[in-house]
């Protein structure tokens, strides 16, 4: 009976061993830290924070820039880059524990993230340091505040414009881009060329480029927020989607899934439109920037958004969004993420940052900074973001599935497997339960 | 031999096996042809199957684009901490319903069949809630604790193994007084060598492989495994096919080597299966 | 000496022999780390989504308890069905489809000529290739204009579908890929066929009988069990789909996962989708619980049928 005893020991002995041998060989950080954390009082030991964030290439090593500037001027405050695009990686990271210590998002995901309580609030630290708000953009500030709480900072301004290939509009007779919707049609029809053998060589304008922007034009919305319902059968949504449908119908499915499968990578000299085969595009600030890099011969201009000729009222719509800051929930070092946060969203920083990449600061005060010169665009982009037509995705608890639902049923309804109506009632089907 | 008889048993035989080998060959040489073009090239009409001078730097490009090394070390602790979990604890548990007579032995045997068909997605939540509650998300614990407590299959597999070692080999030394752990470790676990080497390797190509795991438990990209490493290549760099091509080379190249070198642990597993009869 | 005196009555009281006490203690250490496995991992996890199946839960906020809610709102999910009867597609033809292949594979394996472990060595190759590395591969290969397949179909003058990007032949394109890595299913029927007693063929060329005749009444019947095992591996392998799927639709947040049309959400799709994009823990669980009663009743389905067509040799 000794024996056994000895053996069921010994078994358990070795199973643990191996288990602790195995957590211990993985969970060093976890457990340095919070020694760290003890250590954190005496203000003399070194933090390291992990910074993610959803820049890649060129523009993920601008960030890098700053990270190291950071870094040599605050030796007791380490801050390690990580280029990571995925942000649903965030997410899980912050529900398992172990978030980044300071995180870069889009701003549609401030609110749902927020008020799930995935993002900690900075009101304490804003007042204590005496940030001020004021500085900001109303319309990029709101967008990170909820029931009076302020979930993140923005660091830029995202504005989409109609992007147009000069020599191409010329050949085919066009002396500018289009102003309305229905020029745009034409121009769409016209720019775009079939080989002999009917296959497609060059495309006017992706057909199932971003509904969102067009719904604006026609003066759609996505949510009545009095009513709490939400409105994706909305008539200017569903005239941004037939219009989509009326171009897509015009190629058919086939014909455009063909051309988009030999279109090269977007951050690169294969952009499409960088290499003519999109005679136009809807792209953002950050193009030109991308254009100087990749194609600097590339002879472009920039225009409005095209207008619905039944509501000229609505003339500069568009979509505006934002990139920014927060500090996850469940952090181990606040105030140092803190810290850093609210270096990298000072005037300085931004302006660096927001230059290097082509975007738009979200402080009013930099906007007429020398620092922005030479970034190609910015002046009519900079101009564009002050027309009253520009609006954002509703933020929402439920937004980024609404957003999902929504490209799905675009995307059927382009294909011609729902009817648009019945696409729309889908979305609105799925999503109205969320509404709380 | 008569001609119809050589048309039936060798000509026949070799045209299809040929006919077949071009199917299955014949991606390797489209994957690594396409690895070799320059960016231009693999949007050429008419497409060339052959590049034009070969472009060995996409293989250089892919290593600096993304830090495929440092995934390759992550998959490789996973893979060894799976191993040894795995060799740990999966004869010990085919040893218990194979050798030792008692009446867990059927039960746990049929439990663990049972356990083969259960969809993995039944139990993928909550144990992601427990992982959750003990802190170990973005670690690689989810992805290795599960082996210390022994794979259905690989318990199966040496379960099988251990039908057909001769009762004799312990009898003998039970006789003398050694105690069954001891029989264990010193007569049964050496007679199941190959065996264990069947069960390490698969251990190791299921690890490597695997996709889902890495998805749901890593999310920190400095922890990421060589299957989330090239998917995330993919989502940043989707289009530049001969980079891709080249990096998912880069990825099939140890499975390919391990195929060759232990080939005759493949062919066993092989016929480990026709046991379920 | 307690222990062993007090062990010695219980002994008594249920009648075992204490050389089977002492079996019972070892064989129960012996099994002890797939028992605690078993019940940490398995048993836990499939009674606690039973419960999560029945709440709210994002992970964030504790569960709130909503009933069978989540269930009626699976039943008016469009998603679901989509899951469901893409996944029913590709149990219900791919994986037959891919079981023949495999067997007359492993037929053609077996043959019995020069250099034939060359060509099982070829064959099995694509089987070793990591998953997320194949369906990368693949989607190269079926790209319409610059691919291979395309470039050998119009070099034969046939039609060049669209293959991943036409939500009709998205599936197809699925049953190639898995195809290619057949040899591994192909591997395990040629194991069984080396099993199969040569003197039945043998006897059924005496009898005159065709090629045709001897693979439904010899090879079929003699495969039979193994013909089971892998249809209902197969078959649930088919509702855990997802990588392949995953990789095809090139699957980030923002992006809805399941391809054009959503012709790739499988069943397993759908739940990672809902898991953990969307976290809503509780929706996705009871979805598991409803993939748990699908599966078991297909199995038993397949099971109860089997008593028909599967033959346990010699006995």
């Amino acid at each position: 009976m000794k024996r056994k005893g000895s053996i069921l020991g010994l078994i358990f002995v070795f199973l643990l061993a191996i288990l602790s041998g195995c957590s211990g060989k993985d969970t060093p950080s976890p457990g340095k830290e919070s020694g760290e954390t003890k250590g954190g009082d005496s203000k003399k030991e070194s933090v390291e924070l992990s910074f993610w964030y959803g820049w890649t290439g060129p523009e993920g090593e601008a960030l890098e820039k700053l990270i190291k500037k950071w870094n040599d001027a605050n030796p007791d405050i380490k801050v390690k880059g990580l280029s990571q695009s995925d942000y649903q990686k965030q997410l899980t990271a912050i529900t398992g524990g172990n978030p980044p210590d300071v995180a870069s998002n889009f701003g549609q995901d401030v609110v749902p993230w927020g008020e799930r309580g995935a993002m900690m609030p900075l009101d304490d630290y804003i007042k204590k340091d005496n940030v001020d708000l004021g500085d900001f953009v109303p319309a990029a500030l709101s967008s990170s505040q909820s029931k009076g709480k302020t979930y993140a900072i923005p660091i830029a301004m995202h504005v989409s414009m109609l992007f147009y290939n000069k020599e191409v509009l010329e050949k085919a007779g066009l002396s500018g881009p289009p102003e309305t919707m229905g020029q745009l049609k034409e121009y769409i029809t016209k720019l775009s060329v079939k080989e002999n053998g009917g296959k497609l060589q060059r495309l006017g304008l992706w057909p199932g480029v971003d509904a969102f922007t067009f719904s604006y034009a026609y003066g759609g919305s996505y949510y009545d927020a009095d009513k709490k319902q939400v409105t994706p059968d909305n008539a200017g949504v569903k005239a941004a989607i037939e219009f989509g449908k009326g171009i897509w119908d015009q190629f058919g499915s086939s014909e455009l899934d063909r051309f988009a499968s030999g279109l090269g990578q977007y951050m690169s000299p294969q952009n499409p439109f960088f290499t003519g085969k999109y005679a136009m595009t809807i792209d953002g600030e950050w193009l030109p920037t991308f254009i100087k890099q990749f194609a600097p011969n590339l002879n472009y201009g920039i225009a409005p958004i095209p207008y619905d000729e039944n509501n000229p009222n609505l003339k500069n719509p568009g979509n505006v969004s934002t990139s920014v800051f927060y500090i996850p929930k469940g952090v181990k070092h606040p105030e140092e993420s803190w810290k850093f946060l609210k270096w990298i969203t000072e005037p300085d920083q931004m302006a660096e940052f927001t230059a290097a990449i082509g975007n738009l600061p979200t402080r009013t005060s930099l906007q007429s900074n020398e620092i922005y010169k030479d970034v190609p665009g910015f002046q009519e982009f900079l101009q564009y973001s002050s027309s009253p037509n520009l609006h954002s995705f509703p933020a929402t608890t439920f937004s980024s599935e609404y957003m999902t639902e929504f490209s799905t049923q675009y995307n059927a309804i382009l294909r011609g497997e729902v009817s648009v109506d019945e696409g729309l009632k889908r979305v609105k089907d799925k999503i109205q339960p969320l509404v709380k | 031999m008569s001609a119809a008889k050589l048309l039936r048993t060798k000509i026949f035989p070799h045209t299809m096996l040929i006919l077949f080998s071009v199917f299955f060959l014949f991606p390797f040489v489209w994957l690594v042809f396409t690895s070799l073009k320059s960016s231009n090239e693999i949007f050429e009409l008419p497409p060339r199957i052959i590049p034009a001078s070969f472009q060995w730097s996409n293989y250089k490009a892919a290593f600096e684009t993304v830090p495929f090394g440092h995934y390759m070390l992550n998959t490789l602790v996973i893979c060894v901490v799976c191993i040894i979990g795995q060799l740990f604890a999966a004869p010990l548990v085919a040893y218990s319903i194979s050798r030792i007579p008692w009446v867990g032995s059927k039960i746990i045997f049929a439990i663990v069949l049972a356990t083969m068909i259960l969809p993995s997605q039944v139990q993928l939540i909550p144990q992601y809630i427990i992982f959750a509650k003990l802190g170990w998300i973005n670690t690689i614990l989810p992805l290795t604790i599960g082996a210390f407590f022994g794979a259905p299959f690989y318990i199966f597999l040496l379960r099988q193994f251990l039908l057909g070692v001769p009762k004799e080999l312990s009898e003998a030394a039970k006789m003398d007084g050694a105690s069954e752990f001891r029989i264990y470790a010193q007569i049964i676990l050496p007679t199941l060598k190959p065996a264990l080497a069947t069960v390490a390797l698969f251990t190791f190509v299921g690890a490597y492989t695997d996709f889902m795991g890495p998805l749901i438990y890593l999310n920190d990209s400095a922890k990421w495994t060589l299957t989330l490493g090239l998917q995330g290549f993919q989502q940043d760099h989707g289009a530049q096919w001969e980079k891709l091509m080249a990096a998912s080379t880069i990825m099939a190249i140890p499975m390919i080597l391990l195929y060759f070198f232990g080939q005759k642990y493949y062919m066993q597993s092989g016929s480990a299966f026709t046991g379920f009869k | 000496m307690r222990d062993s005196i007090s062990g010695k009555t219980s002994l008594r009281r249920k009648g075992w022999t204490r050389r089977e006490w002492h079996y019972f203690w070892l064989g129960l250490i012996f099994a002890s780390p797939w028992i605690i496995g078993f019940l940490v991992f398995t048993v836990y996890p499939f009674f606690s989504s039973l419960y999560f199946s029945l709440t709210e839960y994002d992970l964030f906020n504790a569960p709130r308890w909503v009933g069978i809610d989540n269930y009626k709102a699976i039943m008016k999910d469009h998603n679901f069905y989509k899951s469901i009867s893409n996944t029913l597609f590709m149990a219900f033809i791919s994986v037959p489809i891919t079981l023949l292949c495999s067997l007359l594979i492993a037929m053609l394996l077996n043959f019995k000529v020069k250099g034939i472990n060359y060509y099982r060595t070829i064959y099995y190759l694509p089987a070793v290739i990591p998953g997320v590395a194949s369906a990368l591969l693949w989607t190269w290969m079926l790209n319409p204009d610059f691919g291979l397949v395309n470039i050998f179909l119009r070099w034969v003058g046939l039609p060049d579908p669209a293959w991943l990007l036409d939500p009709q032949f998205t599936k197809p394109s699925l049953i190639l890929m898995g195809l290619w890595g057949s040899g591994a299913g192909a591997l395990i029927f040629l194991a069984a066929l080396q099993g199969v007693p040569q003197t039945y063929y043998e006897a059924a060329e005496v009898d005159g009988a065709n090629w045709w005749y001897r693979f439904w009444k010899i090879t079929v019947p003699a495969l039979s069990p193994i013909i089971l095992f892998q249809l209902i591996m197969g078959l649930i392998g088919a509702f855990q789909i997802f990588t392949e799927s995953y990789i095809l639709a090139g699957g980030k947040s923002g992006n809805s996962l399941g391809g054009p049309g959503q012709s790739l959400l499988f069943y397993a799709v759908n739940l990672y989708q809902e898991a953990f994009m969307n976290l809503k823990m509780g929706y996705a669980s009871a979805l598991a619980w409803i993939l748990f009663i699908i599966v078991m009743l297909i199995t038993l389905l397949v099971l109860k049928t089997s008593r028909r067509w599967v033959y346990y040799g010699g006995e």
